[in-house]
């Protein structure tokens, strides 16, 4: 089970208004390497792995995970909130509106709808924490980008955040990944 | 809000932050007793921000390991995205 906090993992602020940046940054919240696929992904590899290491570690990352979704969606709430119907027509997010209005949506910033097909869960210990560990860089990479598509420092602070928690996951990761493969005659 | 909660709020992230990355740590290091004496400092110390805040009347868990200070907390103090 789990305890919910009524606070952030990291503050958000948004000193700025900007629709465009909401729609880039909805794929970190249902998009193939967004906080949602990130958590699920942990979440459901846990039961098969065995070692005693990975478990605790999967299920502590999905957790963080969510806390991270919880600060993807409030930046993306905080920048729809005050927006007019014709400004998020600007920003490509028309139909959007017209299907969902401000509701945050599991989707990727086309509009593609979130699948547990983005988990890539193989069955096998080396090759999801191969999976677990790409999914932690290409996170990095993601929020690299972001940060270079606002001028909100504010909201780049938050972004760093993001970030940086990406590589100490891909760190923790890889130091289970490599026990694994050294117990492993291959 | 107000500054105190505030402030207790702003203790409470980075403390709270120093606990997870301990816990990560000890996930991949269960021996590091070092780490896990520090963790344990780090956690005592929580649990007297978590107290703070309390007594300033915002209730951050509801019903997890004390009732709320008061109904109205839960549902009437600022959720996160209405922070800030
Ligand atoms: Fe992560």
């Amino acid at each position: 089970m789990w305890i919910y906090e009524k606070r952030l993992q990291y503050p958000v602020c948004i000193n700025k208004k900007d629709v465009t940046m909401a729609r880039y940054l909805i794929t970190q919240y249902g998009g193939p390497d967004g906080e949602l696929a990130a958590s699920l992904r942990y979440m459901t590899q846990r039961y098969t792995i065995e070692d005693r290491s990975a478990i605790a570690l999967l299920t502590d990352i999905a957790t963080e995970e969510l806390a991270h979704l919880e600060m993807i969606a409030t930046m993306v709430y905080k920048l729809l909130e005050d927006a007019t119907p014709k400004e998020l027509e600007s920003a490509g997010l028309g139909t959007y509106f017209v299907d969902h209005g401000r509701d945050l949506v599991y989707t990727n910033g086309d509009g593609i709808p979130f699948t547990s097909a983005y988990l890539a869960s193989k069955g096998d210990p080396i090759a999801n924490l191969y999976e677990d560990i790409a999914a932690e860089e290409k996170a990095r990479a993601v929020y690299e980008k972001l940060i270079l598509m606002t001028d909100d420092t504010a909201l780049q602070d938050s972004l760093r955040f993001l970030r940086e928690r990406e590589i100490i996951h891909s760190q923790r990761f890889r130091e289970v990944l490599e026990r694994l493969k050294d117990n492993t005659t291959r | 809000m107000e500054e105190t909660k505030l402030r207790i709020i702003d203790h409470l992230q980075k403390n709270g932050q120093a606990i997870i990355d301990a816990r990560l740590w000890l996930d991949t290091h269960p021996n590091h007793l070092k780490v896990l004496q520090e963790a344990q400092e780090l956690v005592r110390r929580q649990r007297l921000l978590y107290r703070s805040l309390q007594q300033e009347g915002f209730t951050l868990q509801n019903f997890s390991d004390h009732p709320p200070s008061t109904t109205s907390s839960w549902l009437f103090d600022p959720w996160p995205w209405e922070m800030g």
